[in-house]
């Protein structure tokens, strides 16, 4: 499966998207300040 | 190929798993951002509400939590643009309020703080110190009102309305106004009165508008110097009437007394005119007889040097206490005497005196007089001159 090209094409464009979904929301996540909530919750 | 999918597989893996996390915290977030909304939207209702109170407005009946929901966000800025409008209005109408009662406490002379009547900590306070001074204002005012009516009514013999005062209405004080301008005007006539008795009592110039009481006090002086002169003028004129009478009666008696007089007068008339008949004088005047001594008797004197005796040094002449002077009265003669006295100063002359040819010989003062003559010292100057002879008269006399 790791040698099929096709999966080569998707899974980056699945990266691509998930990578695109994370960015939008580690901003949204700054604009909360949430990291300050999640670093206080976890850490 | 193969390690590079492997990567990729893992990356995405890892950020599914990141990704999870966030969502999840996104998720909380948002939940806590529609919990806020609602209570944000049942705040604005209520506040919407509490401004409806008393205010006329029904925006709390559009805003209402449902309508404030986060699922009617399309809507929201029509539905919220009726709040911000209402607020300012109430806060303008709070600012028309806060400047009403600074006018109030200005006119009350309060001088409240314009920011403390806006204060919603302090505006209480200010509002009550404006109330209280107004209430004391239309306390004062009425005592003020209570205290004119009073004057009025009892000094002024005024009526006054108390309601045209309150709603200070001019003709409130007619009466009383009618009442100062009476007794204006009696206060200058008694003036002028004052004034007229004061020329006639010469009590000098009166100033009533300075010392009005040294002004009276100059008229009543003035009228009491004139009742104690007229009281002496009383007294005074009893005593000119009681010498009225007195030469009333002295002149009934002096008139009796003339009247008798005339009749003896006339009587005496009627004398003389049987005298002047028996003197044959014509006219109806008598002449006068002269007296015994006077100047006329004197100046008819003439006498005679009847002796000149140069060894004793003396002259005699014919005149002397008898000596006469016969004074013609018609046609008949009286004797006047001339009074012949020592010391009498004769002169001597010689010639006609009666027609004044008599030449002057000497003066001569009489010595001795006797009854028929009289002697005189003989002048050693004419002492040659004088001869028997020589005539003498008196010289004053002529």
């Amino acid at each position: 499966m790791f040698q099929s090209k096709f999966f080569t094409v998707m899974i980056a464009l699945t990266t691509a998207a998930v990578a695109a979904a994370l960015v939008f929301q580690l901003l949204e996540m700054k604009d909360y300040n949430l990291f300050q909530t999640l670093q206080s919750r976890f850490f | 190929m193969k390690a590079v999918n492997i990567t990729l597989s893992i990356l995405v893996l890892l950020m599914a798993l990141a990704s999870a996390v966030f969502s999840y915290f996104l998720f909380e977030k948002r939940s806590e951002l529609v919990t806020g909304w609602g209570k944000m939207a049942v705040a604005i209702n209520s506040v919407s509400k509490e401004l409806d109170k008393n205010s006329g407005t029904k925006i709390a009946d559009k805003l209402t939590p449902t309508a404030l929901a986060h699922e009617n966000y399309a809507g929201l800025d029509a539905l919220l643009k009726e709040f911000p409008d209402q607020s300012r209005q109430i806060i303008a109408e709070r600012d028309a309020l806060a400047d009403a009662l600074l006018r109030i406490g200005r006119t009350i002379k309060l001088n409240p703080s314009e920011n403390e009547l806006r204060n919603l900590n302090t505006y209480q306070n200010s509002m009550g110190s404006i109330v209280r001074g107004v209430n004391t204002s239309i306390a004062n005012r009425d005592k003020t009102n209570g205290n004119i009516s009073n004057f009025v009514s009892s000094e002024l013999k005024a009526s006054v309305s108390r309601d045209k005062l309150e709603k200070g209405d001019k003709t409130a004080l007619d009466d009383a106004v009618k009442a100062v301008r009476d007794a204006r005007t009696r206060r200058t006539h008694y003036e002028n009165q004052l004034r007229a008795i004061g020329t006639q009592s010469n009590a000098g110039s009166l100033n009533f508008s300075g010392d009005y009481k040294a002004a009276t006090k100059k008229v009543t002086d003035a009228v009491s110097k004139l009742n104690s002169e007229r009281a002496k003028l009383r007294g005074d004129l009893k005593v000119a009437e009681s010498k009225n009478n007195k030469l009333t009666a002295d002149l009934a008696a002096a008139s009796r007394k003339l009247e008798k007089s005339q009749k003896q007068l006339a009587e005496n008339e009627r004398i003389l005119s049987g005298y002047r008949k028996a003197l044959n004088l014509a006219g109806p005047d008598l002449p006068m007889p002269w007296l015994d001594g006077s100047k006329e008797v004197r100046a008819q004197v003439v006498g005679h040097v009847i002796k000149v005796d140069t060894d004793y040094g003396y002259i005699a002449v014919d005149l002397g206490t008898s000596t006469r002077v016969k004074q013609p009265i018609g046609d008949k003669f009286i004797e006047v005497d001339p009074q012949i006295k020592p010391k009498e100063e004769l002169v001597v002359a010689r010639g006609e005196l009666s027609s004044g040819n008599a030449e002057f010989i000497a003066r001569i003062e009489l010595d001795k007089v006797g009854a028929e003559c009289s002697t005189a010292d003989l002048p050693a100057a004419a002492a040659q001159k004088i001869q028997v002879g020589d005539i003498v008269y008196i010289e004053n006399a002529k």
